[in-house]
């Protein structure tokens, strides 16, 4: 295999070719013509006589000698530069050992196979175990970041960080090529995101106390900072330089753009059915990034012991299977309906249709991960003169267990403290209770008097028609007041920030508000209402009880790869251990009070479980926003036109056209001083 | 006289064709009529040595010391003084000239398609020697460079010429010029006074008024001939030239002008006239000789400056 030329191979050939034409010039130099003349003491004399006389002819000698001795030294200097300089030692004293940390992306998206090959001008060639025409992101990283060793000053001293969700060392500190190259050699990328306060935090450390630091960024995505782009600060010091890497340093170089091969799932979300939770819809969010539209197979698949995406993908696993057709550039959601929920692990894959000819490009997204959360019992302090039918629409819910109280009974101020420890409550319900709602506890207020705690106003209504304002609330859901039958309403008088869900013409009766604590409040009296008699409203109370306790979302909070997490324990005074997937234990992982904290790098469903009591806790990973490949230029673009800052350019050492010139001007000095000589008969 | 015109190609078959051919010897006969002609004028023809000697001609008196010849007592100065002096008398004999040729590398060098010092310096000693020859001299040619040849015997009568000129032809121009030395050599071979020609560039760093000086020490009566080709001025080499000293070897480095042509000019005037106050100091007579000038006008020059015919 021939190797790229190189910047070192055209400088030498800039040096050689200067220095031929050096000697060049040297041997054409004419000698003196020999004559034999009969007595040379005779012209000793005249010389001596004449000496004051040829003063001006040795003036013009020196001063020839001297432009040739400058011509030389521009010569060398130009071509030589660092290289001349260096090897004679010339220099005083050595050069100030500058310190670069090379941060190296190694997220999921440096996975991704970009358009044609393109091979970084004077980089490696790419590697010829990879298959033709695709190179890897993280292949041309490497090229780049071994082009920035080669191309480095003498002095410069370089540290090699892999940075992901975390940052591990390569190498020490080092201006060796070939340490650079066995660090690289097994280096691939991992699942999870960049996170690049870490990253750069890692840096800063590593060149605390270090002369002139900076630090070097190879990335193919956007800079994320906790999905944000990083502030200037951050940027600043030390300098950091960005070398973009597959589209972000060849996408601003053109407005041609005709997107990535590449399909996706960005989102399983789970609606149980009403009637039986046990089954419901799943949506799958899928994305197509490629500029036209695409054929494309959504497998949904359910397994109750799944861990990583390859459980989901064996035989058996699958549940439903959709071939649809996804616009280009663009998301679309895909539904399978009346899905068996029971496997609690689910896991939605998107590929191309066998029709397409083209393949996807990056594996890492292909595969969107679900957890159902856990359902547990709930207790429900129901605070009531005696109201049959909401104990009986709260009892329709197989997870609530009611505790009724008289409102006499009933002493919000006394049980505010305990009455979570120690009565275990997790919602208060107060119907027709002159009393305010514990502090600190979730609760739903059924009221038509004014006063209390709530917003109940003055006003009120008869015989309305109830219209939903926010259907998509979650306590809305599956819920609609059609034909209802409503003798009186109270309108409410919402505060900031509460959300109307229901109102008739004059205001709301129904509001929601979320001030750190979630509370409801119902203008309603159920006895004058027909929605007892409804199934309605063991519906309406089984959102509203879900949302009350922060569970309307039958899935769990996935868990972002590469970013730092926290879990809320469900059990307290545990032992918590990390168990599955195996081989990718998230690092840091510890308890921290009622958390887990950590981060995971590999994508799948991280499971921990306690000690002694064996409750388990399983999270699925997704993959973040940032790692989305991009767009990627289908014209061949040279790769080193990226990014070409200031710093970066300092790297590479190219002579500037002014130089060239400068170059050109003396030898065309040289070979006019020479014709002069040549010309020069008589001094 | 021997017909020297009569035969010239049969005797000089061994001789240097460009220098001795039957025109030259035709010339140098013309030169011996023109120098009898000259001493019948009123000249001498002939030199006589300084030798007292038991000649016949009073030279002079000197003081009697024991052991002298009684019959050479001088009684009639005795009877008018009372002091016992001896006469004496001129020994007459033959003069004996000498050709000091000088054959170093210097007098070699010569234009392309013209003759080099060295072979006029040769021409010019046939054309002498002949007239010598015819004279009655006794005639000895001897070569010098950084020493002076082993000295010949000398050679009387016209029958010696053609050896004289197989000798010179001979010879080849090569070595440094050591003027000084070579005189000195030849004065110590202590050969018969006489006549000294020194035919020679004198390119000699070291001078040459020593070696004037001890000839005339030793009694020899020396005559200078300087030889120059005045061709050298008019050199078509400008600019820069390495110059090469064809004897030593030295190289100079010189940018040659026409300014710097002027000055060499006139430093050989300068040279020239040191060698001729040289000269004169010896009590030499010098004569400073173009190569280009055709050798017969070179001889005549020489009759002229007196000296050689007597």
């Amino acid at each position: 295999m021939i190797a790229a030329p190189t910047t070192l191979d055209a400088w030498l050939l800039w040096l050689v070719g200067s220095v031929a034409a050096l000697l060049a010039l040297y041997l054409l130099r004419p000698r003196r013509r020999r004559i034999e003349v009969p007595f040379g003491g005779l012209w000793e004399r005249v010389l001596t006589q004449g000496q004051a006389r040829v003063r001006g002819i040795r003036w013009r000698r020196w001063l020839s000698w001297l432009l040739m001795v400058c011509l030389s030294a521009l010569l060398l200097a130009v071509s030589g530069e660092r290289w001349v300089l260096g090897w004679a030692d010339l220099q005083p004293d050595p050069p100030q050992p500058s310190h670069t940390v090379v941060l190296l992306d190694v997220s999921a998206s440096m996975a991704t196979r970009d358009g044609e090959a393109v091979t970084p001008t004077g980089g490696l060639a790419p590697d010829p175990r990879r298959p033709a025409g695709r190179w890897r992101r993280m292949d041309e990283a490497r090229a780049r970041l071994r082009q920035l060793v080669y191309d480095a000053r003498r002095g410069e001293r370089f540290l090699f960080l892999a940075a992901s969700g975390r940052v591990e060392t390569l190498t020490g500190w080092t201006s060796r090529l070939e340490t650079l190259d066995s660090a690289l050699q097994h280096l691939t990328p991992t699942d999870a995101a960049l996170d690049l306060r870490r990253a750069l935090q890692a840096a800063r450390d590593a060149l605390d106390g270090r002369a002139e630091p900076r630090v070097v960024l190879l990335t193919d995505g956007g800079p994320a900072f906790d999905g944000a782009e990083p502030p200037a600060s951050a940027l600043a010091s030390p300098p950091v330089q960005i070398v973009g890497v597959g589209p972000l340093g060849r996408a601003q170089d053109s407005d041609e753009g005709t997107g990535v091969d590449n399909l996706a799932v960005e989102r399983v979300a789970v609606r149980p059915s009403a009637e039986d939770p046990a089954r419901g819809q799943v949506t799958v969010r899928v994305r197509n990034d490629r500029g036209e539209p695409a054929r494309a197979v959504v497998t949904l698949a359910g397994r109750r012991d799944g861990r990583t995406p390859a459980d989901f993908l064996q035989d058996g696993a699958a549940l439903a299977t959709r071939e649809v057709t996804l616009p280009a550039t663009t998301a679309q959601t895909v539904a399978f309906d009346d899905v068996a929920l029971d496997a609690q692990r689910l896991a939605a894959h998107v590929r191309t249709a066998a029709s397409e000819p083209w393949a996807d490009l990056a594996a890492h997204d292909d595969v969107g991960l679900a957890v159902l959360a856990s359902r547990r019992k709930l207790r429900v302090l129901l605070v009531t003169a005696g109201n049959l039918f909401l104990e009986a629409g709260l009892l329709a819910n197989a997870r609530v267990e009611v505790v009724r109280k008289q409102p006499a009974e009933y002493q919000p101020q006394a049980w505010a403290a305990d009455v979570r420890s120690k009565h275990r409550v997790d919602v208060v319900v107060l119907d027709q209770v002159d009393a305010p709602l514990p502090a600190g506890m979730p609760g739903l207020r059924l009221d038509l008097r004014p006063g209390g705690d709530g917003p109940a106003g003055e006003e009120t209504a008869r015989f309305p028609e109830l219209r939903v304002r926010a259907a998509n609330h979650p306590t809305l859901r599956g819920v609609g007041f059609a034909n209802a039958h409503l003798d009186v309403v109270r309108l409410l008088q919402p505060e900031p920030g509460d959300v109307a869900l229901v109102s008739v013409g004059a205001g709301p009766v129904m509001v929601a508000r979320d001030a750190g604590v979630r509370r409801l409040f119902w203008g309603i009296d159920l006895l004058e209402t027909d929605l007892g008699g409804r199934y309605l409203l063991p519906v309406l109370l089984a959102n509203a009880v879900d949302w009350l306790v922060g569970e309307d979302d039958p899935l769990v909070a996935p868990l972002p790869l590469g970013r730092d997490w926290s879990i809320e324990v469900p059990v307290r005074g545990q032992r918590w251990s990390w168990l599955e997937p195996a081989a990718a234990a998230p690092r840091r992982a510890r308890v921290s009070g009622v958390q887990i904290l950590g981060a995971s790098e590999r994508h799948g469903v991280h499971v921990w479980r306690s000690e002694p009591t064996g409750v388990e806790v399983a999270r699925p990973t997704v993959v973040p926003p940032s790692e989305a490949p991009g767009l990627v230029v289908e014209r061949q673009i040279d790769a080193w036109r990226a990014t070409p800052t200031d710093e970066l350019a300092r790297l590479q050492p190219a002579p500037p056209a002014l130089w060239r010139w400068a170059l050109f001007i003396a030898i065309a000095l040289l070979v006019l001083e020479w014709w002069l000589y040549m010309r020069r008969r008589t001094v | 006289m021997t017909g020297l015109a009569q035969s010239p190609d049969a005797r000089a078959s061994a001789l240097r064709e460009d220098l001795f051919d039957g025109a030259f010897l035709r010339r140098i006969e013309h030169l011996a009529l023109l120098a009898r002609r000259m001493a019948s004028s009123g000249q001498r023809a002939q030199r006589r040595s300084k030798k007292i000697g038991s000649g016949i001609e009073f030279a002079d008196h000197r003081d009697y010391v024991p052991g002298d010849d009684l019959r050479y007592i001088d009684w009639t100065v005795y009877g008018r003084t009372e002091r016992l002096l001896l006469k004496q008398y001129e020994e007459e004999e033959d003069l004996s000239v000498y050709f000091l040729v000088d054959r170093s590398a210097s007098m070699g060098m010569a234009p392309p398609g013209r003759l080099s010092l060295f072979d006029r310096a040769l021409q010019v000693t046939a054309a002498l020697a002949w007239i010598s020859l015819s004279n009655l001299d006794r005639v000895s040619v001897v070569p010098f460079a950084d020493a002076a040849a082993p000295l010949q015997r000398p050679v009387r009568g016209k029958a010696q010429f053609f050896r004289i000129l197989r000798d010179v032809s001979t010879w080849q121009p090569g070595g440094k010029t050591a003027v000084r030395q070579s005189l000195g050599e030849f004065a110590r071979r202590k050969p018969r006074r006489g006549l000294v020609l020194v035919i020679s560039d004198f390119y000699d760093p070291t001078g040459l008024a020593d070696g004037l000086r001890l000839l005339a020490h030793h009694g020899h009566e020396p005559l200078v001939l300087q030889l120059f080709d005045g061709a050298m001025f008019d050199a078509q080499w400008w600019g820069d030239l390495a110059l090469v000293d064809v004897e030593s070897g030295e190289q100079l480095d010189v940018t040659v002008t026409p300014r710097l042509m002027k000055q060499y000019r006139r430093a050989f005037e300068a040279f020239s006239e040191e060698i001729g106050e040289a000269a004169r100091q010896a009590g030499a007579r010098c004569l400073r000789v173009d190569v280009a000038l055709p050798f017969d006008e070179v001889v005549m020059k020489i009759f002229r400056l007196g000296g050689f015919l007597g």
